[in-house]
C-alpha cells in the first residue's frame, strides 16, 4: 500500500498533514491487510480526539493503495433516530463505496446515485449479490418488530453477504454512540453486535468510548473476543506538531512558549487546537504571546467556535434550555471553597431537579447516560461528578452560569475571565513542568514486583556512606551480590496518585509526585501481608532537613489514617536526600527516605520506563547556548571573561561579572525544570556597559511555590543577592515562560546607593 | 575544570589543611565538606581551607562551607580559609562568611 493517497476522498486532511496517531493507523492497516487476526476491533475514543479523521484516513488509504479488500467507512447519525433508517443508509452506502472502490471512482460518492442507479453500475461479478441486497433494501417492512428486525439484519449483513461472493471488505462502523439517541423497538447495536459477532470479516466499530465499551459487554449479545484501541488525545509532542502545522497553514505566527501553551490548555485536543489556529487566522492575528492566546481563547468562548460547539453538544443532549440550565446549574454551583467538586449523590440531585422536560426518573437516567458518554459527567452507579479535569468544558460552564443562573454583566464576565485565564496560562506550564520532571513514583512503585532491592537504593544513610559521590558504574546495585545489605519490596497490585485517595493532599504537592501503592508483602496475597506504600517527590535545595522530613511525615499518615491504610511504608524521596536529623526522623516513623538519584538508580535496577524545546539568536552582540548541568556555566564564564577584557573591563569588574553569570546560570538549571535544558545567553557591549541576558525556559520564577511544604532553605537562595551586589542593575524581565534576566554592569562603576 | 578532583590534605600537629580545587562548586564544596568532617572526626582542632588555586566561588560552594563551619563548631574546632585571593574574600563579605570565620 503507498503511504500517503495522492487526493482526498473521505478525509479532511492530506495525510501528510494528519499527526500522530502512528500506531493506530499501523493497528488498523494490519487488520484491514489481514496481518493482524480478522474479528472485531473497538475504538474507544475519548470525544473529538479524532477517530472520524484516523478511520477516514485509513479509508482513503485502503481505496488508492490496494485492490483486494473493499474499504466501507459508515458514520451513525442521530439524524437516523431509528435503526431502521440507520440500517437502510447502511446498505445504501456499503453498495456505493463497493462500486466507487470497483471502479476507483470515488465521484460516485459526490452523484449521490439513487439504489437503482447503483445496481447498473455494479460490475459484472458483484451484479448478482449487489442485486439481491438491493431487492432487500426495496422491501416494505411490515410495522412488526420482528419484520423490522430482520429488515435491519438484512441490511447490516450486507458485508457478510459480500463476502460470501468473494468481495471482502473492512467495515469501520463510526460515531456508534449516536445509536443511544434512536427510538423505535429495534436497537441498533444489538442487530450490528449479533451479525457481526458470527462473521469472521475484520470489522471496526468506533464511538465514545463510554458508550462502546459498555454497549458491547451488555445485552445479548456480548463481543467479548473484540480487542480494543484507545484513543487518547494527542500527547504533549504531537499536539504542538499540530499547532505547529497548523499555525504554518493558516498563517499564523507562533512561537515555542506559546504552541506549549496551546497543545497543554487544549489537553491534546485537535479539535480545539484548531479552532484556535483556525479563528487567529480569520482574525489575521498571531498567536505568539500568552495574551494574545488567551484574549482569543476567551473571544472562542464566548460565542466563538468553542462556545458554539459546546452549545451544539448541550443541545444536542438536551434540546430544552431549562434542561440545559439545570445541567449547568449542577455542574457549576459548588459549595463555596472547594477547588473541585465533589461527586453528588444521584437520589439527592433527581430530588432536586425542578424541570417539566426531564420529570421522570426515566427521562434523567436518559439525560445523564448522553452526558457521561459526551463526557460532560462522569457517572457512576450512585453519584454524579463534575469532569474537572477538562479545562476547556469547565470555562465554558462557568461562562455559561455566570451569564445565564447568576445574569451577571457580560463584559465583567469576559474580563475577569480573560484574567483568570493570563494568570492560569504560566500555571498551566508550571504544572506541566513539574508533572514532565516528576520521577515516576507510581511507575517505580508498580515495578517493585516483590524483588529484592540493594538498601541503599531506598535508605539515603547507606547511599551517603557508601556511594554519594561514586560514578554511575561504582554503585553496586545488582541484586547477585550477596553481601549487600537488601530490602524486599512488596509485589504491587495497584498504584494510584495519593489525590485520588485523599484530594488535600493537593495543597501540598503537585498530583504527579506522590503516589499510593497498594499490595502484598508476599506473592501469597493473605491479609497479613498485605501492606500500603505512600511515596511522595519533596523539594529541598541541600539535604531535606528534619522539619522537613517531619512535615511530610505528618501529612502522609494522615492520608493512611484517612484511608484506613493499617499497615504502610512511607517513601520519601528529596532531590538531595535527607540530613541526618531527618533520616533519624524517618527510622522512628518506619519510612525510607531517598535521594533523586537513588531513585533514578532504584528505576534502573527495577527496569521500570520513565516517560521523559529556543529564541534564535538576533552590533556587539554575542549569543551563546549552553546545556544546563556539567559547569558548563563555565564556560559562559570564560566567554564573557574575553568579551569583557576586549572592551577593557577592569579585572575585579571582570570577575564580578563572571560571578554573577556564573550565579545566573546556577539559578537557570536549579529552579527551571527547563523542557529543553538550554541556557539563553545574550551578552551586548554598548559604549559605557556591558548587558547580559539570561534566559531559560521552564518555570516562572513567581510560580516557585513557596508553601508551607517548602521550610525555611536556611543559607541558600544567595543567588540574587550576590547577582545584585556585583553587577549594577538587575532586572527580572516578565516572560510568558520561564525567567530572564538581565544585568548591566558600567565601564565606570556607578555609586550604589 | 577538573570534576574528579581529589582533595589534598596535609596534617601538622591539631591542624588539618585542606585545599579547594579552583572552581568551588556544589559537587566540589562537597567533597571539601566530606573531608573537613573527617578531619574534624579525627579530632583536628584547627581545619584550614586553602583557596590557593581557587579562582571562582559561587553561592552553592559559601553556603557548603558555612556547613563546615558549622561542624567544626559543633566539635570544637575552628576553620581558617588561608590564600584567598581578593575577588573570594569580597564574596566572602558580602555573604557573611567572615562574621564566621578568620581569613588569611
Amino acid at each position: 500500500m503507498s503511504d500517503s493517497p495522492s487526493n482526498k476522498i473521505l478525509a479532511t486532511v492530506e495525510a501528510k498533514d494528519f499527526i500522530g496517531r502512528t500506531r493506530e493507523t499501523e493497528m488498523l492497516l494490519r487488520r484491514a491487510d489481514g496481518e493482524a487476526e480478522s474479528g472485531g476491533l473497538l475504538l474507544l475514543s475519548a470525544p473529538h480526539a479524532g477517530a472520524t479523521e484516523l478511520l477516514k484516513q485509513i479509508y482513503d488509504r485502503l481505496f488508492s493503495g490496494q485492490s483486494q479488500v473493499i474499504p466501507f467507512y459508515f458514520a451513525v447519525r442521530k439524524s437516523d433516530k431509528t435503526a431502521k433508517n440507520c440500517a437502510v443508509r447502511f446498505l445504501h452506502a456499503f453498495i456505493a463505496q463497493t462500486i466507487a472502490f470497483r471502479h476507483q471512482e470515488p465521484k460516485i460518492f459526490d452523484a449521490a446515485p439513487d439504489i437503482r442507479e447503483l445496481n447498473e453500475l455494479a460490475s459484472p461479478d458483484d451484479a448478482h449479490w449487489i442485486d439481491r441486497l438491493t431487492n432487500a433494501a426495496r422491501l416494505q417492512p411490515s410495522s412488526e418488530l420482528d419484520t423490522d428486525s430482520a429488515f435491519v439484519k438484512n441490511c447490516l449483513s450486507a458485508p457478510l453477504r459480500a463476502a460470501a461472493h468473494d468481495a471482502n471488505s473492512f467495515v469501520m462502523i463510526d460515531n456508534l454512540h449516536e445509536a443511544e439517541s434512536f427510538s423505535g423497538d429495534v436497537d441498533f447495536v444489538e442487530e450490528l453486535k449479533e451479525i457481526f459477532s458470527r462473521s469472521t470479516i475484520s470489522f471496526v466499530l468506533a464511538g465514545r468510548r463510554r458508550f462502546l465499551l459498555n454497549a458491547v459487554q451488555t445485552g445479548n449479545t456480548k463481543l467479548t473476543a473484540a480487542k480494543h484501541l484507545r484513543l487518547e488525545p494527542l500527547d504533549f509532542s504531537e499536539a504542538g506538531l499540530l499547532a505547529e502545522n497548523l499555525a504554518e497553514k493558516y498563517a499564523v505566527r507562533v512561537n515555542e512558549p506559546s504552541r506549549d501553551l496551546i497543545a497543554r490548555q487544549f489537553g491534546g485536543n485537535p479539535t480545539f487546537i484548531k479552532f484556535l489556529l483556525q479563528a487567529a487566522s480569520q482574525a489575521e492575528m498571531d498567536l505568539d504571546s500568552f495574551q494574545k492566546i488567551e484574549r482569543l481563547y476567551t473571544d472562542e468562548l464566548f460565542g466563538g467556535r468553542i462556545g458554539v460547539f459546546y452549545d451544539s453538544v448541550f443541545r444536542e443532549i438536551a434540546p430544552d434550555a431549562e434542561t440545559q440550565k439545570n445541567i449547568v446549574r449542577l455542574l457549576c454551583d459548588a459549595p463555596t471553597g472547594e477547588n473541585e467538586r465533589q461527586p453528588r449523590p444521584l437520589d439527592g440531585v433527581f430530588k432536586n431537579w425542578r424541570d417539566d422536560a426531564v420529570s421522570t426518573r426515566e427521562d434523567f437516567q436518559r439525560l445523564l447516560s448522553l452526558l457521561n458518554t459526551n463526557e460532560i459527567i462522569r457517572l457512576s452507579s450512585n453519584t454524579i461528578e463534575a469532569m474537572n479535569e477538562n479545562d476547556v468544558l469547565n470555562d465554558y460552564l462557568k461562562a455559561r452560569f455566570r451569564l445565564e443562573s447568576a445574569t451577571e454583566n457580560r463584559v465583567l464576565v469576559v474580563a475577569e475571565m480573560l484574567s483568570d485565564f493570563l494568570k492560569r496560562a504560566p500555571e498551566t506550564m508550571a504544572k506541566f513542568y513539574r508533572q514532565k520532571s516528576a520521577i515516576g513514583l507510581r511507575e517505580i512503585l508498580a515495578a517493585f514486583n516483590c524483588q529484592d532491592a540493594p538498601a541503599a537504593l531506598l535508605d539515603y544513610s547507606i547511599y551517603k556512606d557508601k556511594y554519594k559521590n561514586a560514578a554511575e558504574n561504582e554503585i553496586a546495585v545488582g541484586g547477585g551480590d550477596e553481601d549487600i545489605e537488601k530490602i524486599r519490596l512488596p509485589q504491587i497490585v495497584y498504584t494510584a496518585h495519593t489525590a485520588a485517595f485523599y484530594p488535600p493532599i493537593s495543597q501540598v504537592t503537585d498530583k504527579t509526585r506522590s503516589a499510593v501503592a497498594v499490595g502484598f508483602q508476599e506473592p501469597a496475597y493473605t491479609d497479613e501481608d498485605e501492606v500500603v506504600w505512600i511515596a511522595a517527590e519533596i523539594d529541598s535545595k541541600l539535604e531535606a532537613s528534619s522539619e522537613t522530613a517531619e512535615f511530610w511525615c505528618d501529612r502522609l499518615e494522615m492520608v493512611a489514617l484517612v484511608c484506613n491504610f493499617t499497615k504502610y511504608k512511607i517513601w520519601l524521596v528529596a532531590p538531595e536526600g535527607f540530613s541526618p536529623e531527618a533520616m533519624e526522623i524517618l527510622r522512628q516513623r518506619d519510612a525510607y527516605g531517598a535521594s533523586r538519584r537513588q531513585a533514578a538508580l532504584l528505576a534502573e535496577f527495577l527496569q521500570t520506563e520513565k516517560v521523559d524545546g529556543a529564541e534564535k539568536p538576533a552590533a556587539n552582540e554575542y549569543e551563546i547556548i549552553v546545556p544546563m548541568g556539567g559547569d558548563t556555566e563555565l564556560i559562559a564564564a570564560g566567554a564573557i571573561e574575553e568579551i569583557a577584557r576586549r572592551h577593557a573591563f577592569e579585572p575585579k569588574a571582570i570577575n564580578q561579572i563572571k560571578t554573577a553569570l556564573i550565579e545566573a546560570c546556577i539559578n537557570a538549571a536549579e529552579h527551571s525544570l527547563s523542557p529543553d535544558r538550554k541556557i539563553y545567553q545574550k551578552f551586548t557591549v554598548e559604549e559605557d556597559k556591558i548587558i547580559i541576558t539570561i534566559s531559560n525556559r521552564g518555570l516562572r520564577l513567581t510560580d516557585k511555590k513557596t508553601t508551607a511544604a517548602n521550610p525555611v532553605e536556611g543559607r541558600r537562595g544567595w543567588g540574587f543577592k550576590l547577582m545584585k551586589s556585583l553587577m549594577d542593575e538587575v532586572k527580572f524581565e516578565q516572560v510568558d515562560d520561564g525567567t530572564r534576566i538581565s544585568m548591566t554592569k558600567y565601564l565606570t562603576p556607578l555609586v550604589k546607593e | 575544570m577538573d570534576t574528579e578532583y581529589k582533595i589534598p590534605v596535609q596534617t601538622s600537629g591539631e591542624t588539618a589543611t585542606v585545599y579547594a580545587s579552583d572552581y568551588l562548586n556544589k559537587l566540589s564544596g562537597e567533597k571539601i565538606e566530606r573531608e573537613c568532617r573527617r578531619q574534624i572526626d579525627a579530632g583536628y582542632k584547627t581545619i584550614v581551607v586553602n583557596f590557593g588555586e581557587t579562582e571562582i566561588v559561587n553561592s552553592i560552594g559559601v553556603s557548603i562551607l558555612l556547613g563546615v563551619i558549622d561542624a567544626a563548631s559543633g566539635a570544637g574546632a575552628k576553620v581558617v580559609f588561608s590564600d584567598v585571593n581578593e575577588d573570594t574574600i569580597e564574596l566572602f563579605e558580602m555573604l557573611g562568611l567572615t562574621n564566621h570565620v578568620r581569613v588569611n
